[in-house]
């Protein structure tokens, strides 16, 4: 008995100390790209100044003169936030069907939705570009950036909602059937607030991955639609010393969705379930 | 009523499997047809070949020269390795670490908060923060450290006694993760940092769902944690497993701008890369290779999905 | 898809003659594409002073040099109209004047267009039509520490032996002080690793082709030239030089890590240590292409609605003025000036005072010899000026990391970038 209480007094302590010091090497690369973007770009790669240096916000001012930052960074959240809508205007409907009103092909029609989302997007890109420029007009556009984000998500999108609904009783639904309920009605009233929680982790989720979207957001956009990934590309091998100048960028491009995805850690530890929890 | 149950399903999917299908077929018939013409963006010798006219019909051409190219089947086997690698490590990383931080200790909502911070960071700001400023065997952490060690090594070696003993040690070279032999493990390295806090987040919600009274039978039974985590856990979570497997697959399979940042595609490609090298002009080969990426992401795809995704639809 | 296309555009170039029409007065805008350099950067600053002079608004779009790259060619090998201006280099120009993808550009009298280093004129013409204007231009040259030199008591000299510049860095060599003998480029890419090995081979006597333009990587000449190439820098090269480009090189430099460095001239303008002593690149025997020669320029793509008022900026832009403007702008002085594009920035005293490597960057870019030889049947010096090189270059370039790493021996290597080359120049119908 004194080996187990002994044991467990050990692990007490060892157990937090374990799970701290992970997380701290986990956490290490993000520190260190916030701590160097107040380094200059000179002593960034000075050993002498690793940890103490002057600290400067040179970088942050360098980047909103010459690069407009915010035009960026709107640009993003525009792009994100109205995918995010449209995958979850389209993808809620559907997972509602696919959810209580299954036929023999349903599986077949999830399993091939999700196959779309393993096409390679370099196969298509020079069809892309071709097709939105040349024929339909919207290449750097807000609205061709949005489309594109909501259906590489979409798969993802009707598939995490399908699984969360599919553990609503079919009851509570039949209810509302009978009740007289219209079917816009059972979505509204009865799913969407059953669901609530499945719903807002795969908004979360899908505005995670538009946000951080580059293949096609780069390669559609000039100016005007670009996000922040354009920012990124354009700064992350300029001419000369520049580690101080990437990590400012860097780091005002994933803060607002680092510090999203903080305050919203529980609900995504809650709802992140695809169905795997019975 | 009954009618009303079949077609209404069918209205509410239809935006979903219309948009879909327009956005799979459309550019995709683009791609099979180039993949059967000579296309070129510019060609001198040429000129006719830079227009995607039927006239520039090639058959099996593109394929031919694709299937012959320089690192068409490395990239195939490259891709592989990578995917399944990454894999290997975010699994059991994850698992260990969402035990880890399953049970209830002092701090551990910041410690979560840490945990999952990498996923939420932008594929391409990874890659150069991490071959950068960490990796780079000389301005990159990496550099440094080794660069410290040895000149810790070097100030001990005139020490009287001990001076004999570090004099024998070696003086250390930093390993490049640019190298033809290393950048692959460069990529898997940066891939799993972002992708483990991912496999933690999923383990960890269904470790809470986990019956708490089967483990206490068990431990009254006397098993020992141990045979708990394999008995009990493991299999609990095994669907968990599953879905990871799946989604990082789908994710990994078109992984471009860290195979691009590291080093080029010396030493480290993927079908996706090796279609963008030939995207800046040769459309057609371009078109062939993705044709056998679109191959290949489908054999993946029904393998994956008939594992993971029936279980998932009972 | 061609009437189709056709249709398009004709239906565009009616909407851009009404739109120019009523457009007269209205302020105009135009997009330009530009790589992330510090020339360029400074640039968005200097035409502020442009946009208040002529009310043309001025949008910059700046990305890393491959997807500009990509970008650009696939907006202009689909009509064009994202940009107004692109930023090319020299490589481009020619090929793309051809396929008639850029504009040609006549310049008013007072541009003084034979000011214009002759070298860049020539490289950034075709069929001596000027499609591109050199913003700023380089050679490559040594930049060796003279403090480490005298010290090891070695010299280095203008068109020194290779042997010679392998004893000098031998001679600097000390890693366990920090010091490597010699930084060059490795990192594949055809404008990065390869371009440096190209000058290398060229001052062996190797080409990229013969004259039936096959690839001739096979030839003895490459072999001892990457061979020396590749024992230079494993010898008496920092770690990681597979991953080294110019400016991985620039940051070791400026930490004192390397005795001698061989790249572009333009660097000489970032050093920060004392005693940097400048010298004409080496040879072994052929001093024809021996040092590179490369400018970015800009030009207007064929299929932008503002062509005119893209022209009236690159002129301005590119003038004589605008060095001018540079050199008395309180952001930058004269030691920020744009250089290797004009004779007559070289005379300029202010700029002589500062800038202490301008003689031997002069020279640099007066001895590059970009034009065909019987020995050299294409227009180039790092580079091969064909829409397929960029292929080539960077499929071999990858091998030659690789025998660098010590993944491949020179022969592997060497043999495979061959049958690359080979498989690439057979698929474009060159034989």
């Amino acid at each position: 008995m004194a080996t187990v209480s002994q044991n467990s007094r050990l692990s007490n302590v060892l157990w937090p100390v374990a799970a701290w010091v992970i997380a701290l090497i986990f956490f290490f690369p993000i520190f260190w790209l916030v701590f160097t973007s107040f380094k200059t770009d000179a002593d960034a790669v000075k050993p002498e100044f690793l940890f103490f240096f002057t600290p400067t916000l040179e970088n942050y001012t360098n980047m909103t003169e010459n690069y407009d930052y915010w035009r960026f960074a709107i640009n993003s959240v525009i792009t994100s936030t109205f995918a995010t809508l449209f995958a979850l205007t389209v993808g809620v409907p559907a997972a509602y069907a696919m959810a209580f009103n299954p036929s023999r092909h349903t599986k077949d029609i999830l399993m091939w939705m999700l196959s779309t989302k393993m096409l390679p997007a370099a196969a298509v890109l020079y069809p892309m570009t071709f097709l939105t420029k040349n024929f339909l007009g919207i290449y750097d556009t807000h609205f061709l950036v949005i489309l594109v984000l909501c259906l590489i998500n979409l798969p993802i999108v009707i598939w995490m909602l399908f699984t969360y609904f599919k553990e609503i009783p079919k009851e509570i639904i039949e209810a509302g059937k009978m009740d007289g309920v219209s079917t816009w009605g059972e979505i509204k009233d009865i799913l969407i607030p059953l669901a609530w929680g499945g719903i807002a982790s795969t908004a979360l989720l899908t505005f995670i991955f538009c946000w951080n979207e580059a293949y096609w957001t780069v390669r559609l956009t000039t100016i005007d639609a670009a996000t922040l990934s354009t920012l990124i590309e354009g700064n992350r091998a300029p001419e000369g010393l520049f580690f101080g100048r990437l990590s400012a960028v860097s780091t005002a491009a994933i803060a607002p969705i680092v510090i999203l995805g903080w305050f919203c850690q529980k609900q995504l530890v809650a709802g992140l379930t695809f169905g795997a929890v019975k | 009523m009954s009618s009303n149950n079949r077609t209404l399903p069918r209205i509410l999917q239809t935006p979903a499997v219309v948009l879909l299908l327009i956005w799979m077929l459309v550019p995709l018939s683009m791609t099979l047809y180039f993949s059967f013409i000579r296309y070129v963006l510019n060609n001198t010798r040429r000129p006719e070949w830079t227009t995607p006219s039927p006239s520039n019909w090639r058959g099996f051409g593109n394929y031919e020269y694709v299937l012959n190219a320089k690192d068409f089947w490395f990239a195939i086997q490259n891709s592989v390795f990578i995917v399944t690698s990454i894999l290997i490590i975010t699994v059991v990383l994850g698992l260990g670490i969402a035990v880890l931080v399953n049970r209830k200790f002092p701090g551990r909502g910041i410690v979560r908060v840490l945990l999952i911070s990498p996923f939420f960071v932008m594929p391409a700001v990874n890659a150069v923060l991490w071959i950068n400023m960490i990796l780079d065997p000389v301005l990159g952490l990496n550099g440094l450290a080794v660069a410290g060690i040895n000149s810790v090594v070097d100030g001990l070696r005139d020490f009287p006694v001990l001076g004999w003993f570090f004099n024998l040690w070696p003086v250390l070279e930093p390993i490049s993760f640019r190298a033809t032999q290393t950048s692959a493990y460069a990529v898997i390295m940066m891939v799993a940092w972002q992708w483990t806090p991912f496999a933690v987040l999923i383990f960890m919600t269904s470790l809470q769902s986990e019956d708490e009274s089967q483990k206490e039978a068990a431990t009254l039974d006397g098993a020992s944690p141990w045979s708990q985590f394999i008995n009990l856990t493991v299999p609990h979570l095994a669907r968990p497993i599953a879905i990871v497997v799946m989604i990082q697959s789908i994710f990994h399979l078109s992984l471009y701008a860290e195979i691009e940042i590291v080093s080029r595609g010396s030493g480290n490609k993927n079908l996706p890369y090796l279609i963008g090298e030939f995207t800046n002009n040769n459309i057609g080969a371009a078109s062939a290779t993705g044709i056998f990426a679109v191959i290949l992401a489908n054999i993946i795809a029904i393998f994956l999905l008939r594992m993971v995704g029936k279980s998932l639809m009972d | 898809m061609k009437s189709l296309r056709n249709t398009a555009l004709g239906l565009s170039m009616g909407i851009v003659a009404a739109s120019t029409a009523f457009a007269d007065g209205h302020a105009k805008e135009l997009t330009i594409a530009i790589v992330n350099n510090g020339h360029m950067i400074n640039m968005q600053k200097v035409a502020e002073a442009y946009t208040e002079e002529t009310g043309v608004k001025l949008n910059w779009v700046s990305l890393e040099e491959g997807v500009l790259r990509e970008q650009v060619t696939s907006d202009t090998a689909t009509g064009g109209g994202q940009y107004d201006i692109i930023n090319i280099g020299m490589q481009e120009a020619p090929i793309w004047g051809a396929a008639g993808w850029i504009e040609p550009l006549n310049f008013s009298a007072e541009y003084d267009v034979d000011d214009i280093l002759p070298a860049m004129r020539e490289g950034l013409s075709h069929d001596g039509t000027l499609y591109a204007a050199p913003f700023y231009g380089e050679s490559s040259m040594v930049m060796y520490r003279k403090d480490l030199t005298d010290a090891a008591g070695v010299t280095i000299v203008d068109n020194d032996s290779w042997d010679n510049i392998t004893a000098a860095a031998a001679a600097m060599h000390d890693p366990e002080n920090g010091v490597y003998g010699a930084c060059l480029r490795g990192k594949p890419g055809w404008g990065d690793g390869m371009a440096f090995v190209t000058t290398v081979a060229n001052s062996f006597g190797a080409a990229w082709f013969d004259k039936d333009m096959k690839p001739t990587l096979d030839t003895p000449e490459w072999n001892a030239a990457v061979t020396m190439y590749v024992n230079l820098l494993n010898s008496y090269g920092p770690p990681g030089s597979e991953g080294n480009s110019f400016n991985e090189i620039l940051a070791l430099y400026n930490e004192g890590k390397c005795g001698l460095w061989i790249d572009a001239t333009i660097a000489a303008s970032f050093l920060e240590v004392d005693g940097v002593a400048y010298a004409q690149s080496p040879n072994a025997g052929n001093p024809v292409g021996a040092n590179w020669l490369w400018a970015w320029a800009m030009a207007v793509p064929s299929g932008t609605e503002n062509a005119d008022e893209a022209k009236a900026f690159i002129e301005w832009a590119t003038s004589k003025e605008y060095v001018q403007a540079v050199g008395n702008h309180p952001d930058f002085g004269w030691a920020k000036v744009p250089t290797g594009q004009r004779a007559s920035t070289y005379a300029i005293p202010e700029f002589q005072a500062v800038a202490g490597f301008a003689a031997a960057e002069m020279a640099a870019i007066d001895s590059a010899a970009p034009g065909a030889t019987d020995l050299k049947p294409y227009v180039g010096v790092q580079f091969v000026a064909i829409p397929e090189f960029p292929e080539v270059g960077t499929a071999v370039s990858q091998e030659i990391a690789a025998a660098l790493s010590g993944a491949k021996s020179v022969e592997e290597a060497l043999a495979a970038g061959q049958a690359a080359a080979d498989a690439i120049m057979k698929e474009a119908g060159y034989y």
